[in-house]
């Protein structure tokens, strides 16, 4: 069996080989759009945020050869529901409905992961009816931080749009869209995100997703305005936002809400607060 | 220096437990494609094709930095993924690999006969298949009519309209049905 594998650091000997089969691409299953890259809100930990950042849009000519390389892989793979996201919002792009409209009528299910911080039209509510689920980036149920921090958003605009979505899909008769909570832990939203846990079982959501947020650094903000990420604070710092952590991961899985974490962080910060009480 | 119970640190020859390279395909507004949501691209649908790029040695040279142990620090400074040993991560690949299989229609000649570039290039078909074919969205069979579709990773293919998209200017194939376990319309197939 042909094997390869990477030199150590140092320029030393390869220390463990690999299989050059395992070099191949696997079955793919999941494909994401990003349809563009600019945003309406200004959130303080993003990237968008920085004066210098330019978003762009996905052209109509490049959608086209997006969606063939789409309904190609679609043929002879299994595809998760497709996502449509990224770094930008993607119900900001003009003409984004058409894009979902074209890969839902061919069978492709369909996931859109939006701020939901906007007034939706009627189309668009048809679009988002469709989908198979709507993910909502939130970070709290506290309205006022939530202004704060993500500038812009009204906490009330988007239980509302989430009512209007469902009801859409009464109207056409489908099966409601499945929403789920996006959450970014950092400093400032995890001292009482126990509070936020029960919020997305007062709002229904099916999924609720947790990363440690990695802020963008180099805004020049004021110090009210900043965020940290929770790997950058000390262990007395992080007890008391594990232990709301903990309390609000076990609720929403009391109530049949999902909770995933993203890579082991809880545990790390954890380990690292009882290494160092 | 992060030590060993930050999240964002992988200790030297563990890896990370991410099998994105291999699964996960990100289109940018640019055109780029990406192999993950936290890298840059590794190539452009403006100047290639999609199964070329997932094929091409820049995603070759990340699924080996990860098989053998080497991160680089992108994937390292990202949480997002927990820490797992090289081996561990080699096997889950090889299962993933081995689970790619043409359809249980796949016919070899069927195929070539459909994809006469394949037969002119020498490759052959079920190697053909696995590498490029299923990527491409290449027929199984050539086309006599509309293809219904029989189960899992069987094609169906039907040249219809190219005004699917606004601003299309070049024709794409369109699916009559792409997904498992989805029927297709009759009334449609009838009318096409």
């Amino acid at each position: 069996m042909p094997m390869t594998g990477v030199a150590a650091p140092e320029g030393g000997e390869m220390t463990i080989p690999v299989a050059e089969a395992l070099l191949n691409p696997g079955p793919i299953r999941h494909v994401r759009l990003d349809m563009t890259s600019r945003c309406n809100l200004r959130c303080v930990y993003c990237a968008v945020s920085h004066p210098d950042y330019r978003g762009t849009d996905m052209d109509d000519a490049m959608v086209s050869r997006v969606l063939a390389a789409v309904l190609d892989l679609a043929r002879h793979n299994d595809l998760e529901p497709v996502d449509l996201n990224g770094h930008g919002e993607t119900t900001f792009r003009a003409g984004w409905t058409d894009l979902c409209f074209a890969l839902i009528e061919r069978g492709i299910r369909v996931r859109l992961t939006s701020n939901f911080a906007k007034n939706f039209s009627e189309i668009e509510l048809e679009a988002l009816a469709s989908m198979d689920t709507i993910a909502i980036s939130v970070d709290s149920s506290d309205a006022k931080f939530l202004r704060g921090v993500r500038r812009k958003v009204d906490l009330r605009q988007i239980v509302a749009n989430m009512a209007f979505v469902r009801s859409t899909a009464l109207k056409l008769h489908r099966p409601p869209s499945e929403f789920a909570f996006l959450c970014g832990l950092y400093d400032k939203n995890t001292s009482e995100w126990d509070e936020f846990a029960r919020f997305t079982i007062a709002m229904g959501v099916k999924t609720v997703g947790l990363w440690s947020l990695t802020e963008h650094r180099g805004m020049n903000l004021p110090e009210k305005d900043q965020v940290r990420s929770l790997d950058d604070l000390s262990g007395v710092e992080l007890s008391s936002r594990l232990s709301s952590i903990r309390r609000g991961l076990d609720l929403p899985r009391r109530h049949g809400v999902e909770v995933i974490t993203q890579g082991a962080f809880i545990e790390a910060l954890e380990h690292r607060v009882r290494a160092h009480a | 220096m992060p030590d060993a119970s930050h999240s964002r640190f992988v200790p030297p020859d563990m890896t990370r437990d991410c099998l994105d390279p291999w699964v996960y395909v990100e289109f940018k507004a640019d055109g780029g494609i990406l192999p993950c949501c936290v890298r840059g691209p590794i190539g452009n649908m403006g100047d290639r094709s999609l199964a070329n790029i997932v094929n091409g040695v820049e995603i070759r040279a990340l699924r080996l930095a990860l098989l053998s142990g080497r991160p680089d620090e992108i994937c390292q400074a990202r949480g997002l993924r927990s820490v797992i040993t090289p081996a561990v991560l080699q096997s889950k690949v090889g299962m993933l690999i081995d689970s790619i299989k043409p359809p249980e229609q796949f016919d070899g000649e069927s195929y070539l006969d459909a994809n006469p570039d394949v037969r002119a290039a020498g490759e052959g078909a079920t190697r053909h298949f696995l590498k490029w074919g299923r990527l491409e969205g290449r027929p199984l069979a050539a086309r006599t009519g509309p293809e219904v579709r029989k189960g899992p990773g069987t094609a169906v293919q039907t040249e219809l309209s190219v005004s699917d998209w606004p601003g299309t200017t070049v024709g794409f194939p369109k699916e009559t049905n792409t997904l498992p376990g989805v029927p297709p319309d009759p009334e449609r197939l009838a009318a096409e």
